[in-house]
């Protein structure tokens, strides 16, 4: 008799473990496909075209068209390809951008309302971004094309270089918090958002995201039409999906995790007790991510590609310079005023 | 006499000019503990004080310690 009821609650337990996760993951996943026909309709708005306005009302559904055209697509496996390693590439991209939404299980929506309030929080973030890296080479490496393999290289090797600019940047943030965990920083910037202490290293941490996630200006690895699509060359229908998919769910997050680090997350001024059914934090945490993705597609209209050696010695010889003199400076102030948080 | 605090000059002049960036975060990483070593002293003369820190016990109490009996749980 016991032994049944325990069953029964760990059952329960399970479905309401299971309705928390895909509260969270269902809201991303939609997120995802609708950045895809927002970031179209806002680079028509810059060139002045009407942008995809055919599928459903202005367009909106687009982006399921696009999926079902996919989907639908036959898949090309080259002949002497690596077939394992050939479709185990965009799987386990996809994977780790799942385990990145795993990570909107630990982003704070508004005040107790995370999955899981993890004390390493930004570490967790930073180890699951950078294993993405291990598709992009397993995809250029497996389809036995020699475009792939060079995109990949190229692709790998801005990301750990990049990588490393982001770490230094979310690495002075965390110095000035004293914390990992994602509630504490937002709580920190109750007094003032560290967009205006920081603003030096809020824009090289802008720069080194539109690295990571190989955006405009520095989409060369993949540069569209002019390169034939870098590491997923030979890629098509559903492993092309997967790839799209983890790209652009990466740009939503580092967009959450940027509202979150320098824009004070879900607090907003003027916006303390809320006895409604509306979540209002949740709504300001949404529309800062949705000004910082704004901003990548902005760039994207804006700016024209860099050469490869540009990109790279952007990376080490001008950034990271910046980067260290802030590491050193930042903590620096800290202690000589006597503000240091620990 | 002058001379070498000009040549010093020149050559940090020249740096600024071809290696901005890294002149400038060399500027910037040297500012920070310099910053750390004489701000403190300067604030002092300005009259401020460090705060008093933070209690992370109880005071002890101001009298002798009452002898144990037995077992207090009994």
């Amino acid at each position: 008799m016991l032994g049944i009821n325990i069953n029964k609650i760990a059952l329960i337990s399970v479905i309401f473990n299971l309705i928390d996760v895909l509260s969270v993951i269902l809201p991303v996943l939609l997120a995802v496909a609708f950045m895809t026909i927002i970031e179209r309709k806002q680079l028509a708005a810059h060139q002045r075209r009407v942008g995809p306005n055919t599928v459903g009302y202005y367009g909106v559904l687009q982006p399921i068209a696009d999926a079902l055209k996919l989907i639908v697509k036959e898949t090309v496996i080259p002949s002497q390809s690596n077939k394992v390693l050939f479709y185990l590439a965009p799987v386990s991209t996809l994977i780790f951008s799942l385990l990145g939404y795993d990570l909107w299980g630990i982003i704070p929506f508004g005040q107790g309302l995370s999955l899981s309030d993890f004390s390493l929080g930004i570490f967790y973030t930073l180890a699951l971004s950078s294993l993405g890296i291990f598709g992009v080479l397993l995809a250029g490496w497996s389809a036995n094309s020699k475009y792939a393999f060079l995109g990949s290289l190229r692709s790998t090797s801005a990301m750990i270089s990049y990588e490393l600019i982001l770490s230094s940047a979310i690495l002075i943030v965390i110095i000035l918090n004293g914390s990992l965990n994602y509630i504490t920083i937002i709580e920190n910037q109750q007094a003032i958002w560290f967009i205006v202490p920081l603003l030096p290293v809020f824009i090289f941490y802008f720069i080194a995201i539109l690295a990571e996630t190989s955006r405009t200006p520095f989409d060369l690895q993949e540069a569209e039409s002019e390169l034939v699509a870098g590491f997923f060359t030979e890629h098509s229908s559903v492993p092309f999906v997967f790839f799209f998919l983890s790209e652009y769910s990466s740009i939503i997050l580092f967009s959450c995790i940027t509202s979150i680090l320098f824009l004070g997350g879900y607090n907003m001024p003027e916006l303390f007790v809320n006895d409604t059914f509306i979540n209002l934090q949740s709504i300001v945490l949404g529309l800062k991510t949705c000004i910082i993705c704004f901003m990548f597609v902005l760039v994207r209209a804006t700016l024209p590609r860099l050469r490869y050696d540009q990109l790279i010695s952007l990376c080490w010889l001008n950034l990271l310079p910046v980067a260290v003199a802030f590491i050193i400076l930042v903590p620096s102030i800290l202690v000589a005023f006597d503000i240091a948080p620990y | 006499m002058l001379s070498p605090f000009r040549q010093t000059y020149r050559y940090l002049q020249r740096q600024a000019h071809e290696s901005p960036v890294i002149y400038y975060s060399v500027l910037l990483g040297t500012v920070g503990p310099v910053l750390a070593v004489v701000a403190p002293s300067i604030r002092e003369s300005f009259g401020y004080k460090q705060p008093e820190m933070i209690p992370t016990t109880y005071p002890l109490p101001n009298r002798p310690r009452k002898p144990i009996q037995g077992y207090e749980d009994e």
